[in-house]
């Protein structure tokens, strides 16, 4: 089994490399857009994130001439420890045909670093990553990933031998940066609650993986990826106007329909958010409980009452709802955003309005569980369904993704990279490749073993995210009163993310400290990060939340006995 | 019963919300829910003192011009006022009914305000409080006036003039409404008059910027229609200019301007630089403030855009809107053509009298 990275891009390694590199105070990797602002101001000529964008899908490359800004492209990489080693660094430059870095250049980077505090590279590998104390090329999982000819390979070809320059309408960053809600915060918050403003202004949201979106092509789609589909048909005028996303929970729709929210909104697209989360509970608001309504509670009443007060209108019913939605829209680029449809009574009804609603410049995003059932879906519609994910190659570049994502938290999850690949198969087999569930097991991983969690019991979809969740949920209360902080910080967290409470550092903080809990809270959050993937978005003030079938696990769940 | 509630935070929390650069928009919905849920616990207690204490805690929101269309705030205004009337506070009863008809007028529920400024203006007399009476009173003007009864709202006016001493600058206020009245019967000169000698009056008094600003569009207003657009324009930057210092607290009286002032550029048929202003108009007014009295005006506008840009289906459908709209108030359709031929029609007679002075129009 040999590595072959010879067959990588340039762009491909550049963009691994730019990836790994982080930017401490954020605590997030490097974005294009700060690659090149930095490049700018080293090198003293004028980048932006499209040159970056562009090296990295191979569309263009630095002049062989201009040795000032490779060296330059190499230092900053080396700065933000994208690049450890000067044999990464050359590995790098030979990809894109370019002559290894002199000694003097060697020198320069050397003399960029000290003056930045940085400890200075070596040549050698073996002193290579401050995370993994492995190189790049280690870390990457050793792709493929389905066996090559049934001999249990997994070479690194089909890692970096993606189809050869795909066709790109949008930049694969478009979305990437978090949206500035603004004065649209409040209505947002009032109508998707905490989590789904969370997904719109979170850095690093999401990781596109091909595989798992299915979406229809037409011959004029030849070599589109899916999601630059899906942008095609948005912006196509005559394209269908609603683009409903399916999938089973935890397969990321809500995440997927956030990416392309902030991409529409990136490109000045849309200027205005709405729509509505249809809802199966509510808040009693003298007991401020949660009260669990029966399925189909929210109705296209409840709908056009947002809608209409959302675009400033004073309520209208019905029909004249939509003709006074769609009269106000006139002139508008907006996208109309419904979450959870499955939930609606008369869900086609709603869809039918939708079609009224929608037009050349308004769009509509409809997500669901549930997608057979719908009648009205015609030509306007555009249907996309989430698949698990069960190539290899796009399973190994999640998981080292989410390794990515969450491994200040969880530490442990760094040690997992050397052998992923070795396990990809049977992670894939267990959890049916539902994203969400392998980064659970992942977790659990990295916390036991891999040879741990093969004794898994034999469930599937959503019975084996309860047992995941329910088997964390015995495990802390078996670790004591931290082990029960951490129980009551999950509840606190699912209540208040539910309110649509914006849970920073030093609400938890306080919180705890009414409680008497302080003492316990460090060890208690630690816990949560490595067991249950709570996201902590803002790593200066807190920004703490979790995903939303944990929220319904934790409804689920009787109070602690007192004074445990 | 009392009830444990924390009115430190709660003041905190209100100095936060309506704080000059702070947009309310920007606060999610939890850190709003802090006042429906106390509103609740003291209503379940039948605490009214406390009830009346949270709506008074909340005054400089409702004084403001961004938020007052949030159902939390309009429920705990209405549970206020209930709870005055249930103690008999019958000043505090008299400011709730006043700011309730300063918001009603604000979104178009101009017979509702009526009701309220009267009511207002009846129990301040009561209590002896005469100049609060006297400014309520006042009030009943514009809502005469947007109802079409231009004759009372210029006796009230002439009353309320008659017993405000000369000297003082808070006179500025019926005489700016003067202005309008004046403007409505087509005599521009001296409605251009009138609010010159307002402007003179507001700027000495003390924080009066705003009240500045609202005048000042006004007179832009007034100034474009006469054919002198360099000096319109000077006056509607100067009125904009005052508003980024209260950021996001007063963005009805912003979009007011913003909305007077694309009507002098729609004239000089600058009709993208319109379409954008009106949008951000638009923005400010429609998301928190429900402020209907101006979207239907500012869909007006976009009308007239369409129409003079020849999307003819697009104008179609925004006066369909604005129909609905003002139906929806209460509002007739004579009183609409009567403010398309003071808004639009005025200029357009203007301009054609200006030519013919040129000799372009014989």
């Amino acid at each position: 089994m040999t590595k072959n990275h010879e067959t990588a891009t340039f762009g491909t390694l550049l963009r691994v490399h730019r990836e790994r590199s982080v930017e401490r105070r954020l605590g997030r990797p490097l974005s294009q857009d700060r690659l090149a602002r930095k490049l700018s101001e080293k090198t003293g000529l004028i980048f932006n994130r499209n040159n970056v964008g562009n090296w990295e899908s191979d569309k263009a490359f630095p002049s062989v001439e201009d040795r000032r800004t490779l060296v330059s492209l190499i230092a900053i990489l080396f700065e933000y420890s994208g690049i450890s080693t000067f044999e990464e660094a050359d590995r790098l430059l030979d990809a894109g045909n370019y002559r290894s870095l002199s000694d003097p250049e060697q020198e320069e980077i050397k003399h960029w670093l000290i003056k930045k505090g940085i400890p200075t590279p070596t040549a050698a590998a073996a002193t290579s990553s401050f995370r993994s104390g492995r190189s790049m090329l280690d870390d990457v999982p050793e792709a493929g990933l389905k066996p090559e000819n049934n001999s249990g390979g997994w070479g690194l070809k089909s890692l970096f031998h993606r189809p050869q320059a795909p066709v790109s309408l949008y930049d694969s960053e478009c979305g990437g940066r978090p949206i500035d809600l603004s004065t649209q915060r409040l209505q947002i918050s009032t109508s998707f609650g905490a989590y789904f403003v969370g997904l719109l202004e979170k850095p690093n949201l999401y990781l596109d993986l091909e595989s798992q979106i299915d979406c229809p092509a037409s011959s004029r789609q030849a070599g589109l990826a899916p999601l630059q589909r899906i942008f095609w048909h948005l912006e196509y005028a005559r394209g269908p106007r609603i683009l409903v996303i399916g999938g089973e929970g935890g397969m990321g729709k809500s995440t997927l329909s956030a990416k392309i929210i902030r991409c529409l909104h990136q490109e000045q697209a849309i200027d205005l958010i709405l729509g509505d989360s249809a809802k199966s509970r509510h808040i009693d608001p003298l007991s401020k409980n949660l009260v669990h309504v029966i399925q189909g509670f929210y109705d296209p009443a409840s709908f056009y009452d947002r809608l209409c007060s959302q675009v400033g209108l004073p309520a209208f019913s019905g029909k004249d709802a939509i003709a006074a939605i769609r009269d106000r829209l006139l002139g508008r680029r907006a996208v109309i955003v419904l979450d959870n449809l499955e939930t609606v009574k008369k869900g086609d009804e709603i869809l039918d309005a939708l079609k009224t609603l929608t037009s050349r410049d308004i769009r509509a995003i409809v997500t669901t569980r549930e997608i057979h059932g719908l009648k009205v879906l015609d030509s306007k519609s555009l249907v996309v369904q989430l698949q698990p994910i069960k190539d290899a190659a796009s399973v190994g570049e999640f998981l080292n993704w989410h390794i990515e994502q969450h491994q200040y938290q969880h530490p442990a999850l760094r040690n997992l990279r050397h052998d992923l690949s070795n396990h990809i198969p049977w992670l894939v087999t267990r959890t049916g490749g539902i994203p969400l569930i392998m980064q659970l097991v992942l977790s659990d991983v990295a916390r036991s073993s891999w040879a741990a969690v093969r004794s898994l019991p034999s469930l599937f979809g959503r019975d084996l995210l309860d047992f995941l969740y329910q088997a964390r949920w015995d495990e802390l209360g078996r670790l004591g009163t931290a082990g029960h902080t951490a129980r009551e910080v999950l509840r606190w967290i699912a209540r208040e993310q539910y309110h649509g409470q914006l849970i920073t550092s030093r609400t938890l903080t306080d919180w705890a400290v009414s409680r008497v809990l302080d003492s316990y809270l460090p060890a208690a959050i630690s816990y949560l990060f490595e067991m249950f993937l709570v996201t902590n978005r803002d790593s200066i003030q807190g920004n703490f939340s979790i995903y939303p079938s944990l929220v319904e696990f934790i409804e689920k769940q009787a109070p602690d006995p007192a004074g445990k | 019963m009392k009830t444990d509630i924390d009115w430190t935070a709660l003041q905190e929390f209100s100095s936060h919300l309506s704080a000059p650069g702070v947009d309310p928009g920007s606060i999610p919905e939890i850190e709003w829910k802090i006042i429906a849920q106390t509103l609740s616990e003291l209503l379940a207690a039948k605490d009214w003192d406390g009830v009346l204490r949270l709506r008074q805690t909340f005054n400089d929101l409702y004084a403001n011009d961004s938020m007052t269309g949030l159902p939390a705030l309009q429920k705990l205004d209405q549970d206020a006022i209930s709870a005055a009337r249930s103690l008999g506070r019958m000043a505090e009863l008299a400011h709730l009914l006043g700011a309730k008809g300063h918001n009603l007028h604000r979104q178009g529920y101009h017979t509702q305000a009526l009701e309220a400024f009267e009511e207002s203006a009846d129990r301040y007399r009561v209590v002896g409080n005469d100049r609060q009476a006297l400014e309520n009173y006042y009030m009943t003007s514009l809502c005469h006036r947007a109802l079409g009864n231009r004759e009372h709202a210029r006796q009230v006016l002439q009353d309320v003039l008659e017993q405000t001493p000369d000297d003082d600058p808070w006179r500025a206020h019926p005489l700016q409404v003067l202005a309008w009245l004046t403007q409505d019967n087509g005599d521009l000169p001296t409605a251009e008059a009138l609010l010159r000698q307002a402007v003179r009056l507001f700027r000495t008094l003390p924080k009066s910027d705003l009240l500045i600003a609202g005048a000042l569009a006004d007179l832009g207003e007034i100034v474009g229609i006469l054919g002198r657009f360099q000096e319109a324009r000077m006056l509607f930057e100067e009125s904009l200019a005052l508003f980024p210092a209260h950021k996001g607290q007063f963005n009805r009286q912003e979009a007011r301007t913003a909305l007077k002032y694309s009507e002098l550029l729609m004239q000089q048929g600058q009709y993208t630089v319109v379409e954008r202003l009106l949008d951000q108009a638009d923005d400010k007014i429609s998301r928190y403030g429900h402020y209907y009295d101006l979207l239907w005006q500012i869909e007006l506008a976009r009308a007239f855009v369409y129409l003079r840009t020849g999307r003819v289906r697009f104008c179609l459908s925004k006066l369909r809107s604005v129909f609905r709209i003002r139906r929806q108030l209460g509002l007739s359709n004579l009183l609409l053509a009567q403010y398309v031929s003071k808004r639009y029609l005025q200029r357009l007679f203007h301009s054609m009298k200006d030519l013919a002075g040129n000799g372009d129009i014989v």
